[in-house]
């Protein structure tokens, strides 16, 4: 068999060499190409070396695909008798795996030709791969090829003519997007992706097998293997399109009631009973490196929800989102959210405010209201991006301004830099008093308008262990813990903490212990905030009391990842448990009901 | 007539005669076109026998069916012990089969050729079909494509002889020869015959070269597969009346 396959690798190699220059010529000169684009196509600071790399694959596997297998069937034609390896002992098989290892061979090295030479061309005209480089969509695109190629080989096995074998793939691309979208939908790991591919080279591998040594072994007529081999390629096709089709169809059919379906985010104006929800299917492809695929992010859908029914009721059409700040910048409950139904041109006019308590949406210039508000600072619907603080994401994150909502402060992050020049990972504000950074490791305290050190080195509360928590409270005070209680720290006086009682928490190893609070709270109550805390294994929900300096803890079991929440009364609050149930809680009585997902004995 | 059933041939004289290949109720069809209907003969070791037929009567796809490179509906075809139609690959290694075109890769030289076509049997004899292109006064290093069509065949030849197969079939060998290189192919294909005693069966439209060389003729009319007369050593002064016999044989109903 090797004794074969030696002889055709060499067949294939002579024959196909000419082919394989010209390739690799291509490679070498298009991105010199096109560096001499002209300005206007706007190629000046694109890197070259992937889509190079991609492009030489394409045409690679064009070019053999087309002539490799029917320039075969061609010389069998001519002899209107036997072809070549009729009438020899054997070899058809080795001649169909030596046509394949040169398939793919020339693709993998028009592809690596490409990439080099796109890559020399970038660092020549001083272009850098940056982080968007071989990115999800170009992954994406690499999956299609990668799952399209091999059915080039396999439709050229059943033409007589190259020419014919495009059209002949295009038969295969139904199973190439069924494919594509099994692998998409259904495979959890890089690991199931590959397999799936593989699978899908093996299918078309099976097709070109009955077309080159089936349809020649018995001397059926290229045409009669044709037949056979176009069914076959059919069959794979519209079975594999039936699922793949079904399964990406039923993605995006968002079902609440589904295992997979998870909250992204959700709204409730005061006093109402319905809660606005958004979620979505939960896909993640393995080659997203995790993230959810943007065509898979139009599977969000906002829903209503009873509250005393627990019902759902579609709101707005499949593909809107939302975009919800969690509080008011004043403290107040949030009144408007932004929503996205797809309807205009630009993000301007595609995202509309939408008045929570009226459920209808307000005409407004969002861009303005982004640039600044009535008072020169940011709206309070847009409080959530003050929160984030990308005034300008795009720079380096040292060079990031920083704003702080309540106050309309901002700071160049640099500038708060520790003594080690790591910037904070949190900057914390009280008007004109004090500016604080908190760092990894170390928490720093700044005058607001010289931006020097108001104590030397890393600032220290003053009790041993205690562990700041990047929240303010609304008299500007800091909440932290001092390994067995939560604690009050006033920056104002540098050392002074209190002590909150009502819960205390067990676990010793203090990297253990955690709390936040997602939400600011509502001006009415002030004096109230959500807690979540995790004290070990246990995961616990707490309502702070701060004027009583006393928190209510009710523990909710099971995997807890995050918090959302609003209040509905001083005493319950709704949140979001597990990304997937709303719970009820009822501080007073401690107690919890599901809202829902209600389910069924 | 049908070769079993008319042949005059006593074989038991002449262990010579030996059949080689055996094929019983040979039906080929394609599609609903019968081409070749129950056909049934014996090739036997040193014999030569011709393949008369007129255009389209078949001639190739008996050839290709004998190897069974052809969609065989019915029958059987055994060569000794091998089932051809079972086992065509341990067929193959017996069977030198000639094409009526040249399918070797026009870009390989004759010694390449050669070497391309013996890594596709187990048992192959490199230095004989080298020494073999050699004594036909082939140039082994020059590109197929570009020698002469009876040099090709030549070629052709000595890849079908390199694993010294017991039956050679050859497909219209001498057409668009020219009077030299015929004359070259038909005393390369003699020599061998003689020397290794192969069965042969060569299809021609050749009257001539039949008459002259053929042991045995097999008529292919309608699909039916009918032995001419058994045939004796021809002596040049009776060329001509054999001529005029195989003529009216096989092109009978032309005539009629």
């Amino acid at each position: 068999m090797l004794r074969v396959l030696r002889a055709h690798l060499w067949k294939e190699w002579r024959e196909q060499r000419r082919a394989l220059c010209v390739l690799a010529g291509v490679c070498a000169l298009a991105p010199v190409l096109l560096s001499f684009a002209p300005r206007p196509l706007g190629l000046d600071a694109t890197p070259f070396a992937e889509w190079v790399a991609l492009g030489g694959g394409v045409l690679a596997a064009v070019m053999l695909g087309s002539d490799l297998v029917p320039r075969e069937v061609a010389a069998a034609g001519r002899t209107c008798g036997v072809a070549l390896h009729g009438r020899l002992e054997r070899g058809l098989a080795a001649s169909l795996v030596a046509k394949a290892l040169l398939f793919v061979f020339g693709i993998a090295t028009s592809a690596s030709i490409g990439l080099a030479a796109g890559a020399a061309c970038d660092g020549a005209r001083g272009v850098r791969l940056d982080a968007g480089a071989f990115g999800v969509d170009y992954l994406g695109i690499v999956l299609v090829a990668t799952a399209f190629v091999p059915w080039i080989f396999a439709a050229s096995s059943l033409v007589v003519r190259g020419i014919w074998t495009l059209p002949l793939a295009a038969i295969g691309a139904l199973g190439v997007f069924s494919v594509v979208a099994i692998a998409s939908v259904l495979a959890e790991s890089v690991v199931a992706t590959v397999g799936i591919l593989v699978v899908n080279a093996c299918a078309a591998f099976l097709v070109a097998w009955i077309g080159h040594v089936r349809g020649h072994r018995s001397g059926t007529s290229p045409r009669s293997a044709a037949v056979g081999g176009g069914a076959f390629l059919a069959l794979v096709s519209l079975s594999t399109g039936a699922i793949g089709g079904s399964r990406l169809w039923s993605e995006f059919e968002v079902d609440p009631m589904a295992d997979d379906f998870r909250i992204e985010a959700f709204v409730w104006a005061e006093g109402g009973d319905r809660l606005i929800v958004q979620g979505s299917r939960e896909v993640r492809h393995p080659t997203a490196r995790g993230r959810l695929l943007d065509g898979w992010q139009e599977s969000l859908r906002a829903f209503e929800v009873d509250l005393a029914t627990g019902a759902w009721t579609p709101l707005w059409e499949r593909g809107s989102r939302f975009w919800i700040p969690h509080y008011g910048i004043d403290g107040s409950q949030v009144t408007h959210c932004l929503v996205d139904d797809g309807e205009g041109d630009t993000p301007a006019e595609r995202w509309r405010l939408w008045d929570v308590a009226d459920r209808t949406f307000v005409a407004a210039s969002l861009r303005d209201e982004l640039e600044a508000g009535p008072d020169g600072r940011p709206a309070p619907y847009w409080s959530a991006l003050g929160r984030g603080r990308n005034v300008d994401p795009t720079l380096p994150r040292a060079e990031r301004t920083i704003l702080d909502p309540l106050t309309g402060y901002r700071a160049k992050l640099q500038d708060l830099a520790d003594e080690g020049g790591a910037v904070p990972h949190t900057v914390l504000v009280r008007d004109g008093r004090w500016v604080l950074g908190c760092s990894w490791g170390s928490v720093q305290l700044f005058d607001p308008v010289t931006l020097t050190r108001m104590t030397p080195g890393a600032w220290s509360t003053g009790l041993e262990g205690t562990k700041l928590h990047g929240r303010l409270l609304p008299d500007g005070r800091l909440l932290g813990h001092d390994g067995s209680h939560l604690a009050i720290v006033d920056p104002d006086d540098r050392r002074r903490v209190e002590r909150i009682e009502g819960f205390r928490f067990e676990t010793r190893d203090r990297t253990a212990l955690y709390f936040g609070d997602e939400t600011f709270v509502d001006a009415s109550r002030a004096q109230v905030r959500l807690l979540w805390m995790i004290d070990g294994e246990r995961r616990f929900l707490g309502r702070l009391r701060i004027d009583a300096l006393a928190v209510d803890v009710v523990e909710i079991g099971g995997r807890f990842s995050g918090a959302s929440a609003v209040w509905i009364d001083d005493d319950r609050a709704l949140v979001v448990y597990d990304e997937r149930e709303i719970l009820e809680i009822d501080f007073e009585s401690g107690t919890t009901r599901t809202v829902s997902p209600i389910l069924e004995d | 007539m049908n070769v079993q059933s008319e042949s005059t041939h006593d074989l038991a004289a002449d262990d010579a005669l030996d059949p080689v290949l055996d094929a019983r109720d040979l039906t080929v069809r394609y599609r609903r076109d019968v081409v070749i209907d129950r056909a049934s003969f014996e090739l036997r070791r040193g014999e030569t026998t011709f393949l008369l037929g007129a255009n389209g009567a078949g001639k190739t796809t008996l050839l290709r069916a004998l190897i069974a490179a052809a969609p065989v509906r019915s029958g059987s075809v055994r060569l000794g012990e091998v089932d051809v139609l079972r086992r065509p690959g341990r067929a193959r290694s017996r069977i030198g089969f000639v094409p009526d075109q040249l399918d070797l890769p026009a870009w390989m030289s004759g010694r390449e050729a050669l070497g391309f076509v013996g890594a596709h049997f187990s048992c192959w004899r490199g230095s004989r079909a080298e020494t073999m292109l050699a004594d036909f006064g082939v140039d082994g290093e020059r590109p197929v494509g570009e020698l002469s069509r009876g040099q090709g065949v030549l070629v052709m030849l000595a890849a079908a002889l390199g694993h010294e197969p017991d039956l050679l079939l050859l497909d219209e060998p001498f057409a668009n020869l020219d009077p030299g290189a015929r004359v070259l192919v038909q005393r390369a294909l003699l020599e061998h015959v003689d020397t290794s005693r192969t069965a042969c069966l060569i299809s021609t439209h050749d009257l001539d070269v039949a008459a002259r060389l053929a042991d045995r003729v097999l008529l292919l009319e309608d699909g039916r597969v009918h032995e001419i007369d058994a045939v004796e050593p021809v002596e040049p002064r009776s060329l001509v009346r054999r001529r005029e016999e195989l003529l009216e044989a096989a092109f009978a109903t032309e005539v009629r």
